[in-house]
Formats: structure tokens, C-alpha cells, sequence
């Protein structure tokens, strides 16, 4: 990702990945704890199945936009098996900026012409 | 409520079966511990809350599977184009020189190449006992009968089910085909029966949905085939049309035509296929070898057909009515020539994405 044009061909986003990413942004999470976030963060409508999680973590990682290390509390998924948690790279932070300011633009845009049609 | 999340979480674990075995070791644990969680969860607000979790983990499943294998695919070809530093192109029109696949144990290459042996020798063992019509049968003839024709069904289904819960292994693309294909036909043949006497095996509608599912679910076996290569989409092309070309030799059994003489030709039928599979799956010099063994399949599936119409023919003609040879010649080509083609498009599409 090294220009603004890798990062505007990377966009749009699908609204499960800008989801996921936006979980990630504050701090790492397991697949549980994202799981849960994206449903509160979509106000219930967006309930992702472990399937569909899963496979745009698998995605994000090949991608690079996020990275996977063990969990540091003591929380674990299987006897003897450290959970996962999942935590936004640079890369990562960088282009769910630039959605967030294509969704921006996409809303201003949207609220002038409403604004203009209103008699 | 506790026995419904473990029966859940089971079920939930075979599914997962069917991931690529890299995804499932990636993510496979964690997937089954998130699920629990959910359940768990879910559970406490009720029974219906369960339901729906397990709704949206099926509806979803179809797509992750597929959507995990083409992920798979990509990230193979950018790892063979980092590490041969040549283009997508050379890779994929490379000849055997390289051997793109072939199963290396001869063992293995055995029991991927049973399903026709399977099948043929129990329709040519069954024509044997087979002496008359249903009616003139003692009743412990009729027994062995219904015996030899489901016991090579049996074992089959079982290789299919294994096959699936282990991810479609590399010997086990025939028996997976070749799985559906006999669910198939031996649904087609119960309500066949069942409609000579007005009736249908469970419901029509449950009918029409069980033969789909089947279809769907070979179709499934397919996809996931072609995007591990044309080879092994070839391989469970061949699962298929060697069942449904060797399962024409029954019809042939059944009155009025009673060609028993002719039904006895399933058995080595099955055998030359078995060891023809056997040549394709142990790879060789060219890939021109495994489509001309493709070739040879097929034919000896059209074959059964072309037999069948000879024995059928008159009969028809005296009632008037056609001959389904052409519908048949239809599905053998079809059943032949899927798997490959699907390979060859699967590869066009890597190919492409490769120059992109």
C-alpha cells in the first residue's frame, strides 16, 4: 500500500469487512468479542455467522490490514490453547480511513441533494 | 437445552470438516470455540434464538466453503508464481513433465480407482442368482438379490460419507461422484417402483427435493474438485459416469427383456474401468494420456447404452414409443466431460487473475 491509488483500489469495502475493521479499531479483540461488536455496532441488523467471520478474517490477514497474536489475558478458547485476538495494522488503520471518508463524501453528497430537493 | 448446543456442536464440527485442511488448522478451533460460545449464548435467550443461530450458520455455510477453497487457490498460485518466478501461463500449460498431480501411493491409487469395480461386480454377481422374474424367485433368491444390488450401493455411500467427512481426501474424488450418481439413480429406480402402483416414496415434493439435493450436492463435490485442478475434477467426473454407465447393465435385467447373458458384462466392464482409473490417477508422461484415458471412459459408458438401445428397440417400436438413447447419451457425455471442463474453467479464471 504505498499511494493513494492503492488505497482508492482497495475501496469500496464490503459493509461485513468495514464492520470487522471498525471492531478492530479501538482495540484487538477475539472472534467471539468481534462477533458480538459488529451486532452492536449495526444497531442488531449486521449477525455475522462464524463462517462468514472467519473467512474475511482469513482475508484481512492475507491482506495485511490486520494481524493475529495470542491473547495476553487468561481467557482460552480450548484446554492449553491461548485464545486469539485479532488487531489492526498500519495498513489496515490506513485504508478504513479511507472508507470512512468515502462513506463521508458518499453522505455529504447525499445530504445537499436531499437538501436541494426539498422545496 | 444442554444436549441441543452439543448435538449443535457436533454438527457444527462436521461441517467445518469440509474446509480446505489449511483453513481448518488456521482457524478450525477457534471457529468451533466461537460457535459454542454463540450457542451458549443464544441458548439463554431460548429455544427459538438456537434455531436461528444455527439457520444463519447454514445458510452461510455454502459460501465460506467455497468462497475458503478459491481463497486457497489464489494463495497457492501467488506462492507457485513467487517461487517459479514465470507467469501464471507456463505454470498451468506446463505438461506431466512437472506432475501437476497424481496420487503417489499404489495403494491409495487402488482404492481411488474401486467405485466402477465396486459397481460392476455387483450388478454382474446379482445377474448370476437372477434366473427369472420377480415373481418366479424363491424368496431367499429374492433376498440375495436385493442384497448384491445395495451392498455395492452400501459401500459406495459409505466411501462417499467418508470422502466427505474428510474433506474430499485425494483418493476419494471417484467414490464421491460416483456417490451422488448412485443416490440418484437408486432413488430414481424406488420411485419408479413406487409409481407403478400409484404411489411416490415419501411425498412428490420430498421426492423432487431428495433428487436435487443429490444433484446439488454432486455438483458441490464438483466445484470443489475443479479448484483443486482439472485432473481431480476428471477423477470425480469419472466417479460418476463409470456408476451411472455400469447401473444401464440392471435395466437390462428387468422384465420383459431378462438379458441376464448380457448383465454379466457389468463385472469386467467394471474392472477395466477400475484399472483405467487407476492409469489416470498414478498421473504419466503427458497430460494427453489422462484425456485419452477421459476419452476411453467415456466410451465404454456409451457403450451400456448403445447395448441397452439394441435390446430396447424393437420392444419400443411394437408400443410405439422412442427410445431414451439419445437423453442417455446426453447425461453419460455430460457426466464425462463436467469435471474437466469445470477444471479447465476453474484454471482460465486462476490464469486471468494471475495476469491481473
Amino acid at each position: 500500500m504505498n499511494d493513494q491509488q492503492d488505497l482508492a483500489d482497495a475501496l469500496p469495502l464490503t459493509e461485513a469487512t468495514t464492520f470487522i475493521m471498525l471492531s478492530l479499531a479501538d482495540e484487538p479483540k477475539h472472534g467471539y468479542a468481534i462477533m458480538k461488536d459488529v451486532e452492536a455496532l449495526s444497531g442488531g441488523r449486521l449477525e455475522l455467522s462464524t463462517g462468514t467471520l472467519y473467512g474475511a478474517l482469513s482475508r484481512l490477514l492475507d491482506q495485511g490490514w490486520i494481524a493475529r497474536c495470542q491473547s495476553g489475558d487468561d481467557e482460552r478458547d480450548t484446554p492449553g490453547r491461548p485464545r486469539k485476538t485479532y488487531t489492526l495494522t498500519q495498513i489496515g488503520r490506513r485504508v478504513l480511513e479511507a472508507e470512512i471518508a468515502r462513506l463521508d463524501a458518499v453522505l455529504e453528497a447525499a445530504s445537499l441533494r436531499t437538501a436541494e430537493a426539498v422545496p | 437445552m444442554k444436549t441441543a448446543i452439543d448435538v449443535l456442536c457436533v454438527l457444527y464440527s462436521w461441517l467445518n470438516r469440509l474446509y480446505p485442511p489449511g483453513f481448518r488448522a488456521a482457524f478450525g478451533e477457534e471457529m468451533q470455540a466461537v460457535f459454542a460460545a454463540a450457542a451458549t449464548e443464544a441458548a439463554s435467550r431460548g429455544l427459538a434464538a438456537l434455531l436461528v443461530l444455527w439457520l444463519r450458520e447454514l445458510r452461510d455455510w455454502p459460501g465460506a466453503v467455497l468462497s475458503a477453497y478459491w481463497a486457497c487457490a489464489l494463495r497457492v498460485h501467488a506462492q507457485v508464481t513467487r517461487q517459479e518466478g514465470t507467469s501464471m501461463g507456463k505454470v498451468w500449460n506446463s505438461t506431466e513433465s512437472s506432475r501437476p498431480w497424481a496420487i503417489e501411493g499404489r495403494g491409495r491409487a487402488m482404492l481411488a480407482a474401486l467405485p466402477p469395480l465396486v459397481i460392476g461386480l455387483g450388478i454382474g454377481v446379482a445377474a448370476t442368482i437372477d434366473g427369472g422374474t420377480w415373481f418366479d424367485m424363491k424368496v431367499w433368491e429374492k433376498a440375495l438379490l436385493m442384497l448384491l444390488t445395495v451392498l455395492p450401493v452400501g459401500i459406495l455411500g459409505v466411501g462417499g460419507l467418508i470422502a466427505l467427512f474428510r474433506s474430499i481426501p485425494e483418493w476419494s474424488y471417484a467414490w464421491a461422484g460416483g456417490t451422488c450418481v448412485a443416490g440418484t439413480v437408486l432413488l430414481k429406480i424406488i420411485a419408479e417402483e413406487r409409481a407403478e402402483v400409484g404411489l411416490s416414496i415419501v411425498s412428490p415434493a420430498i421426492d423432487v427435493g431428495l433428487a436435487l439435493a443429490l444433484v446439488a450436492a454432486g455438483s458441490v463435490v464438483l466445484v470443489i474438485a475443479a479448484l483443486r485442478g482439472w485432473a481431480q475434477a476428471g477423477l470425480t467426473s469419472i466417479g460418476c459416469v463409470s456408476v451411472f454407465g455400469i447401473s444401464t447393465f440392471s435395466l437390462l435385467r428387468a422384465a420383459p427383456f431378462l438379458r441376464h447373458d448380457l448383465v454379466l458384462l457389468a463385472a469386467p466392464l467394471g474392472l477395466l474401468q477400475a484399472v483405467l482409473t487407476y492409469v489416470y490417477v498414478r498421473g504419466g508422461r503427458s497430460q494427453a494420456m489422462r484425456w485419452a484415458v477421459m476419452a476411453l471412459i467415456w466410451w465404454l459408458n456409451a457403450a451400456p447404452m448403445l447395448l441397452a438401445h439394441q435390446v430396447w428397440q424393437t420392444w419400443l417400436a411394437q408400443r410405439g414409443r422412442t427410445s431414451p438413447i439419445l437423453p442417455l447419451l446426453v447425461i453419460v457425455t455430460i457426466l464425462a466431460w463436467a469435471g474437466p471442463v469445470a477444471g479447465l474453467l476453474g484454471r482460465s479464471i486462476r490464469r486471468s487473475l494471475g495476469r491481473a
